[in-house]
């Protein structure tokens, strides 16, 4: 039992970790406090409001090591191990430092077949790390995803928990990592219903920035 | 809200209880139409075959593991009505009823079916003995606080 | 029943073809809002209850309960009481993509469909879980979210009368298990998802332990059409026992894959035709009918099969969330299942054993499997360990993760048996 203790099978977490921010960064701004205070006041108790408020500190400090959950705790007057739960719980939320762009491309049922693990390959190949890793230069981190919702514009990936990229090729990629190193924000893509497409000749959103079709999947072989 | 419900309750036992107990439902709050005995529905159930009606009688046995089923029977017959609730397509319970209900009176609200074979050798293993000849899939059950006369 | 060729001629409802209908203006032109403002003016709560009882409407998030009955649930109303309506947008079953594209598309159909419920139930509130990975449509939503609150047909007194109802977003973070109803409560009390233990249902004790119906975007997206036509016209879509127009996400192996709305009771061979048949003139294999969930069908099961409940149910599947898969010939159906066991494992919650150890040793032997190092008898213990989750703890995640497994490997054994190392004595197959 003790040595059961000693070396648990799972690693636990570090009881004094190092802080990666400073006491001066480690603070909520007035708006901040302000949003956070709004989403409180949408739910019966604050505990609601700790997605969101996990959300609004992962978009301001990156990801989420403890001392920034026990920074959301103290705000939302929540015990530190609730908002600990939550944060390991979900996938979304970061709990260890990630590049500036997380690219996570689906892999997940259509996906599988329909070319996610050979965009999943050049990607490794490409930015020279496996998946689940992060570039040495910390620009980017590859990971396989479950399914994101998009299976009929597979193979398909999301980029930094933000907008969806359709119908993914190898020169589609080169575009994308281009955009992102030149600092583009990317945009958001409608994908058109094919009714759309036959009863009203296209998408039917007239301010949709980008608009993408469903197209016939790629021919895939490798399945992992 | 605890401490309402307490609060609540040590009024109830002030006032002399019983009187201000309603009837518990569950599943559909829908009032019923017209209440048909469960002797009625036994004796001539082809009357009743494929519509939703409400049927009144006394369980009998509960489901004792889920609560998902009940008897009713009619005073004076050992025949009885199946009432099981209604499922989703994947097999959940819609709703169930509490395992400590029997000798109570009862309406449970459901479509009369002939039970299935396969269906009443699970029900026999479950509770041996009970010889049903019709089952119901109820949508919602009505249990008054009485004990039955 | 639809006879074949009925759908040509069908025009849609919920995405009807309008350019630019998600603007509200362009909605209330097109007579959005009309259903809400006739329900708050002459219709009684229980009238609008009865109404979509009577249109036979099913819920369209895969349990395909009848959302009439759901709603009659309810307990009375108590003063001091409030009730909620969660909308379930966690649309995470793999193969389903069909709420996305209707709250992009249509977004004020499912407020008013939310709307409309609300005021059937009197509730408080609703929130409308969307999960977090569609962070994009979260922003289009609270978009045209506040332009309904400025119109005032969302908030305090809706259009002048005395019922008043919010609608708030929430965001979710990444967990598949937020599609359960009961864990997508607890996710939205702030709490790791753990489904819970039913009774007590929600509609007794839900969110806040106050009484809680939980309802798919399609689902309530149906509401405001009801209301415009009547229970009678929705219930003549489609299957009779299942009716009413269905968004079905078609994906796989076909030429055209996308989101197609078309009513209920539509012939699979049909569906495959409308998506431009098999890619390359490959011939089908498989076809997963409603989201990974539910049992594949093999290509020699779906003849004369149509997409509703009844059909389905004799074909050996489920409609789920009508998100189909087709997979052509060349299909490996071990990597298939190697990869679904792998989404249930790490998509198990960890709450109940049979679940969490249970998905993880069936992605481990398929995966010896898939690897050439498993042996026969590895494929009944991988139906024994169905067996053995299956019914055997809080949420039906364990169901869902063995009934494929269950089912493929029923139905394409072959395939199995020859990627196994060969028996040196005879076992039973």
């Amino acid at each position: 039992m003790a040595d059961f203790i000693r070396n648990p099978v799972v690693a636990l977490p570090d009881p004094n970790p190092a802080s990666h921010f400073s006491k001066e960064e480690l603070v909520f701004t007035a708006e901040e406090k302000e949003k956070i205070a709004e989403y409180v006041a949408q739910y019966p108790t604050p505990d609601g409001a700790v997605m969101w408020a996990l959300w609004l500190a992962q978009e301001k400090f990156g990801f989420l090591p403890s001392e920034v959950m026990r920074l959301v705790a103290t705000e939302l007057s929540l015990p530190y191990a609730q908002v600990y739960g939550v944060a390991t719980f979900y996938t979304q939320y970061f709990k260890e430092k990630k590049g500036t762009f997380v690219l996570d491309v689906c892999t997940c049922f259509s996906c599988q077949f329909c070319g996610g693990y050979d965009i999943l390959a050049y990607l490794e190949e490409k930015l020279g790390v496996k998946r689940g890793h992060t570039t040495p230069c910390g620009r980017y981190t590859l990971q396989e995803a479950e399914c994101l919702g998009a299976c009929g514009s597979a193979p398909m990936m999301q980029v930094s928990n933000g907008p969806y990229a359709h119908n993914l090729t190898p020169e589609k990629i080169d575009a994308l990592l281009a955009a992102m190193e030149a600092g583009k924000p990317l945009p958001f893509v409608s994908v058109t219903l094919p009714q759309d497409e036959d009863e009203m000749g296209g998408n039917r959103r007239t301010d949709a920035e980008v608009v993408e079709h469903y197209a016939v999947p790629p021919q895939t072989k490798r399945t992992q | 809200m605890k401490y309402t419900l307490i609060g609540i309750c040590l009024l109830l036992i002030a006032c002399g209880g019983s009187e201000l107990a309603s009837d518990e439902i569950y599943g559909a709050q829908d009032e019923a139409v017209d209440v048909i005995p469960v002797e009625a529905v036994l004796a001539e159930p082809q009357h009743y075959m494929d519509d939703e009606i409400a049927v009144a009688g006394t369980v009998h046995e509960v489901c004792q593991m889920k609560g998902c089923w009940l008897m009713l029977r009619g005073l004076d017959t050992g025949e009885g009505l199946r009432v099981h609730v209604e499922r989703t397509e994947t097999g959940e319970y819609a709703f169930t009823v509490p395992s400590d209900i029997s000798g109570r009176y009862a309406v449970a609200v459901g479509t009369i079916t002939t039970p299935e074979a396969e269906e009443e050798a699970h029900y026999q293993e479950d509770a041996p003995g009970t010889v049903p000849v019709l089952s119901m899939v109820a949508v919602g059950v009505r249990i008054s606080p009485e004990e039955s006369i | 029943m639809t006879k074949a060729g009925d759908w040509k001629s069908y025009k849609r409802v919920l995405l009807p073809p309008v350019k630019d209908l998600h603007h509200l203006d362009v909605y209330q032109e097109q007579g959005g809002y009309q259903a809400l403002r006739a329900v708050l003016s002459d219709w009684k709560p229980e009238d609008v209850t009865a109404e979509v009882k009577l249109s036979g409407l099913r819920g369209r998030g895969g349990a395909g309960f009848p959302t009439g009955l759901k709603w009659s649930f309810m307990p009375p109303v108590k003063p001091d009481v409030p009730r909620y309506l969660c909308c379930n947008a966690d649309e995470s079953e793999p193969g389903t993509f069909k709420d996305r594209q209707l709250m992009e598309y249509n977004p004020h159909l499912l407020f008013e469909g939310i709307l409309i419920a609300g005021y059937a139930m009197s509730l408080k509130a609703c929130y409308l879980y969307v999960r977090g990975e569609f962070a994009s449509w979260i922003t289009l939503l609270q978009n045209e979210l506040s332009k309904a609150y400025d119109a005032k047909l969302v908030g305090d007194n809706i259009l002048g009368t005395d019922h008043s109802m919010d609608i708030i977003i929430h965001k979710g973070a990444g967990a598949y298990i937020c599609g359960e109803e009961t864990s997508l409560m607890e996710s939205l009390e702030g709490k790791r998802a753990y489904p819970r233990i039913k009774p007590p249902f929600p509609a007794q004790s839900g969110i806040w332990g106050y009484p809680t119906t939980i309802n798919n975007v399609e689902t309530l997206a149906c509401a405001p059409i009801i209301i415009n036509r009547g229970g009678d016209w929705f219930a003549g879509v489609g299957a009779k026992k299942h009716p009413g127009p269905v968004l079905y996400g078609i994906s796989g192996h076909v030429n055209r894959p996308g989101v197609y709305e078309y009513p209920t009771g539509m012939l699979i061979t049909d569906l495959l035709e409308i998506a431009g048949g098999m890619r390359d003139n490959k011939k089908l294999k498989a076809l997963v009918p409603g989201g990974a969930s539910v049992p594949v069908l093999r290509a020699d099961m779906i003849d004369g099969v149509t997409m509703d409940v009844e059909s389905l149910q004799e074909a050996g599947s489920m409609m789920g969330t009508a998100g189909m898969l087709f997979l052509d010939e060349d299909t490996d159906m071990v990597a298939f299942l190697r990869r679904v066991a792998r989404f249930y494992h790490h998509e198990s919650c960890g709450q109940c054993t049979p679940c969490r150890e249970g998905t993880g040793w069936m992605e481990n032997l398929i995966t010896r499997i898939d690897d050439g190092e498993g042996n026969l008898r590895d494929l009944d213990l991988l139906l024994d360990l169905c067996d053995q989750m299956e019914g055997r703890t809080v949420c039906a995640l364990a169901d869902a993760a063995a009934w494929p497994v269950r089912n493929t490997i029923k139905r394409f054994r072959g395939d199995f048996e020859r990627r196994c190392r060969p028996a040196a004595w005879a076992v039973n197959a």
